[in-house]
């Protein structure tokens, strides 16, 4: 892959390749930068009271993370009590689920999309 | 910004398969580094580094961090469950028999979930272990 050779300067965007899954991360890097710029002016503040702030954002944050926790914990319990039924497969079935992770990582990384998803509120995860 | 592997214990045959040979990633960028770079790249806390720390902008990483995990465990549960359907070693009725049965089970106990959010006690995930 040598579209992913380019070093990543720091908030900069910089690259020459056209290929459609790099315009893509462009574009994500972009407005993930943008994001975090704005992020940054607004919690350096001066007037603003880190303590209070702090406690109302990890209110928000856990509100807004628990139907995660939540599906996947009965996603995991699903898979788990099917693993406990199938012995002989299990080994078989927890390589692939690995290898499924590690294919969503590395499509992470070269696009980025959940990531700015889940920062512009609009990611859904997938239905059973 | 995602954690290296998602299987806590997998066995030394089968990690073979999924790490990329020594010349591969000699020849190119291993693109799990190239998570880390873009981690630099779009998070805030880095923005500090040397300076005193700014803890909104620590949380606001962290959060994303961890809805991240959570969102492509859920994919990836997805995709294997869905495989396991197509493969027919389950029926689509028995797996929906087991998500009913599960989600009646932890709804119930979904207060758990919450009351660890607050505390962070036990570690995740709290109803289910792939180890054994």
């Amino acid at each position: 892959m040598s579209d992913i050779q380019t070093p990543i300067a720091q908030d900069t965007v910089s690259t020459n390749d056209t290929t459609p899954e790099n315009t893509l991360l462009r574009d994500n890097i972009a407005a993930l930068v943008l994001i975090k710029n704005e992020n940054i002016a607004r919690f350096t503040e001066r007037n603003i009271n880190i303590t209070s702030a702090l406690v109302e954002q990890k209110w928000h944050n856990r509100h807004q993370v628990h139907p995660y926790r939540v599906k996947e914990e009965i996603y995991g319990s699903v898979l788990s009590e099917i693993l406990a039924h199938q012995p002989r497969m299990k080994n078989a079935i927890l390589a692939r689920l690995e290898a499924v992770y590690q294919q969503l990582r590395d499509e992470e990384a070269q696009s980025l999309s959940r990531t700015r998803a889940l920062l512009e509120d609009n990611y859904k995860t997938p239905y059973l | 910004m995602l954690p290296n592997n998602l299987v806590p214990v997998m066995l030394p045959v089968l990690q073979v398969e999924i790490t990329p040979s020594a010349e591969d990633s000699a020849l190119t960028v291993n693109p799990r580094d190239y998570l880390l770079e873009l981690e630099k790249t779009i998070l805030s806390a880095n923005h500090y580094a040397g300076q005193a720390k700014n803890t909104l902008l620590e949380e606001n990483d962290r959060h994303l961090k961890e809805r991240l995990f959570c969102a492509v465990k859920i994919e990836a549960m997805v995709t294997v469950l869905n495989e396991l359907i197509e493969q027919e070693k389950i029926s689509s009725a028995d797996l929906q028999m087991l998500l009913e049965d599960k989600k009646l089970q932890i709804s119930q106990h979904s207060q758990q979930i919450w009351v660890n959010q607050l505390t962070q006690e036990k570690s995740w995930p709290i109803f289910y272990s792939f180890d054994e």
